[in-house]
């Protein structure tokens, strides 16, 4: 082993989350290669909240994808805990982009799949009602996914993952089909897990003012590579205001960011 | 007259509207012609022929009628399908009374290829013990061979579907096999099968397992990655994805399966019938033909229409059942 890799496990022990020189690319139907990251870096210490923003194909999803082990990089090195991350695992929970319930399963079989997928139900079982009534979905226990609206499908989806009290849960744009009404709300609830959970959550949005909102960092990407162009620190107190001076300021220099990028 | 002057159940009974008590009442109109004309008018058939089976038989729809319609005036459920039959009750009684006029009535439709509705019904309560001996014989070897197809079609479906190895390696066995009609394979399998029963059952089986297997791996290669992927970031296994999202999510496909599996395993079981097994309903078919015995085929027909009807109405509300979580799915 090198020096090199040596400080890279050094450094693993602060930063939980390390992505280091990450590329991903794939090859289109007509054999062009669409390159998703290039040499991406990103380093998330423990229990922070991480907003990736930026216009379509900027790769976002993609790193989602590589964290929770559901596609590997082509050259980089991706460790979580020390660890290369190889594979998925229910300690790194994804919620998609389309809510993508079961169907065929209850509200209540739904939260608890994950326990029952690691035979931990029959311990467990009391959790997956605490989780329900957490979320504010008692009375719906016996409901099916299609019974339900848009919103609490959402929460049911949170708490399926949150349950499993995963150390990183990804976001992959969780709430981009709700009402804006809605989606306050629920990003409300997401704060509140995240503070009774405390695992590091990578967010990805095309809102930037659900980005600033949630996040502890915002990192702006852009596409065609997929790389990063900024890393800011939000350092407004919780609950945040979203009329707030700072706030607003925050959220026009990212915008500007992304315009400035646009040219 | 309202609720409260009335005693409870006239008061029920006051619920139903004039337009749906006169929709209840029609079909008896179209029943009571079929019965008067039946019992006014003389028969043209030979002297020694009398009526048996269809003035009691209109006895007893009038009976049932009677009853349901009683039933109705308490039970909403039976009152809104007897208001939603009501029609096609009305075109059977009429279509009952026409076969009579011009048959037994008239002999406008002639002996022996359209005899009348009483012959048809002597022909099935007149040999009660051998058409039910050849439909309990029928019944058996279509359960068994759709038990075997349904579980040949489950395992080689799941394995086509599942793996890329089996899958290159058993498509094209099924997609050569598969489309071949299974009555082409008769003569072989009853030389190749230990007994003309084995060997019909194989066939049956044959044309389920077609069916079964083409939906259910398509279903299974066709099932939404997201929903596997998700289940992998749970901390599901191979096995637990299998069982707990893959199979739910193709029960649509496989109930599609098994639809068509037992269609065409009718028409297997005649096939195989007719040609190899001497016993079962297509066996009775081809003896009644050979003896130009047309009440009889005629009485079988409807035997493996109430057949048919029968099985594929069990398997629609098994799936019902099953699959409890759809809004609606394909209805029968």
């Amino acid at each position: 082993m090198d020096e090199g890799s040596h400080s890279v496990v050094e450094e693993t022990r602060q930063r939980q989350l390390l992505a280091r020189d990450i590329t991903r690319a794939f090859i289109n139907e007509d054999g062009s290669e669409l390159v998703a990251l290039k040499d991406f870096s990103l380093e998330i210490n423990k229990g922070q909240i991480i907003a990736l923003v930026g216009p379509s194909g900027c790769g976002k999803s993609t790193f989602l994808r590589l964290v929770a082990g559901l596609d590997e990089p082509q050259a980089g090195t991706l460790l979580y805990n020390g660890q290369p991350i190889a594979g998925p695992s229910p300690d790194r929970g994804f919620v998609f982009q389309q809510t993508n319930l079961y169907p065929w399963l209850t509200v209540a079989n739904n939260v608890a799949f994950g326990l029952k997928a690691r035979g931990l139900y029959h311990e467990q079982k009391h959790r997956v009602q605490e989780m329900i009534d957490l979320m504010g979905l008692s009375g719906f226990e016996k409901a099916w996914p299609h019974q339900i609206s848009g919103g609490m499908a959402s929460r049911v989806a949170l708490a399926q993952t949150f349950i499993q009290d995963p150390g990183v849960i990804l976001l992959d744009e969780p709430l981009s089909a709700l009402d804006a009404f809605t989606r306050a709300i629920i990003q409300d609830e997401i704060v509140a897990l995240w503070q009774q959970f405390e695992p590091i959550i990578i967010l990805v949005s095309h809102d930037v003012e659900e980005a600033v909102y949630l996040a502890d960092r915002v990192v702006v990407m852009t596409p065609r590579p997929g790389r990063q162009i900024a890393d800011l620190a939000i350092d407004l107190p919780r609950p945040r205001e979203r009329t707030a001076p700072d706030f607003i300021q925050i959220r026009r220099e990212i915008l500007q960011l992304l315009k400035s990028e646009e040219r | 007259m309202s609720p409260s002057t009335a005693s409870g159940i006239f008061a029920r009974v006051s619920f139903i509207r004039p337009k749906e008590v006169a929709k209840l009442l029609a079909p008896l109109l179209a029943l009571g012609l079929c019965l008067a004309t039946d019992a006014a008018l003389p028969s043209v058939y030979p002297s020694d022929y009398s009526e048996q089976y269809f003035p009691a038989f209109l006895r007893i729809v009038l009976l049932l009628y009677l009853a349901c319609a009683a039933l109705s005036c308490w039970f909403k459920a039976v009152r809104q399908r007897l208001l939603h039959f009501w029609g096609l009750l009305i075109a059977v009684f009429v279509l009952l009374t026409f076969l009579n006029l011009q048959t037994v009535k008239s002999g406008n439709f002639l002996l022996p290829y359209v005899p009348s509705p009483d012959q048809i019904l002597g022909a099935i309560f007149g040999n009660l013990p051998t058409v039910l001996d050849n439909l309990g014989g029928s019944l058996s070897l279509l359960l068994q061979g759709i038990t075997l197809g349904g579980v040949a079609g489950m395992v080689y479906g799941s394995c086509m579907g599942y793996s890329r190895f089996f899958n290159y390696w058993l498509s094209p066995f099924i997609k050569l096999i598969g489309p071949v009609p299974s009555t082409a394979w008769m003569a072989l399998a009853m030389v190749l099968a230990p007994s003309s029963h084995a060997a019909s059952v194989c066939l049956v089986a044959l044309s389920t397992w077609f069916p079964l297997s083409v939906n259910l791996s398509g279903g299974i290669r066709g099932v939404n990655k997201t929903y596997i992927e998700r289940a992998q970031t749970l901390g599901a296994s191979h096995f637990f994805i299998l069982r707990k999202v893959i199979y739910p999510a193709v029960l649509p496909n496989i109930f599609t399966g098994l639809f068509m599996g037992v269609c065409f395993s009718l028409t297997a079981l005649v096939g195989a019938e007719m040609l190899g097994v001497q016993s079962g309903l297509g066996w009775y078919i081809s003896y009644a033909e050979a003896w130009s015995e047309f009440d009889l085929i005629y009485s079988t027909i409807l035997i493996f229409i109430l057949v048919a009807f029968t099985l594929i109405t069990i398997l629609f509300k098994i799936q019902k059942q099953v699959m409890k979580w759809t809004k609606g799915a394909i209805q029968w």
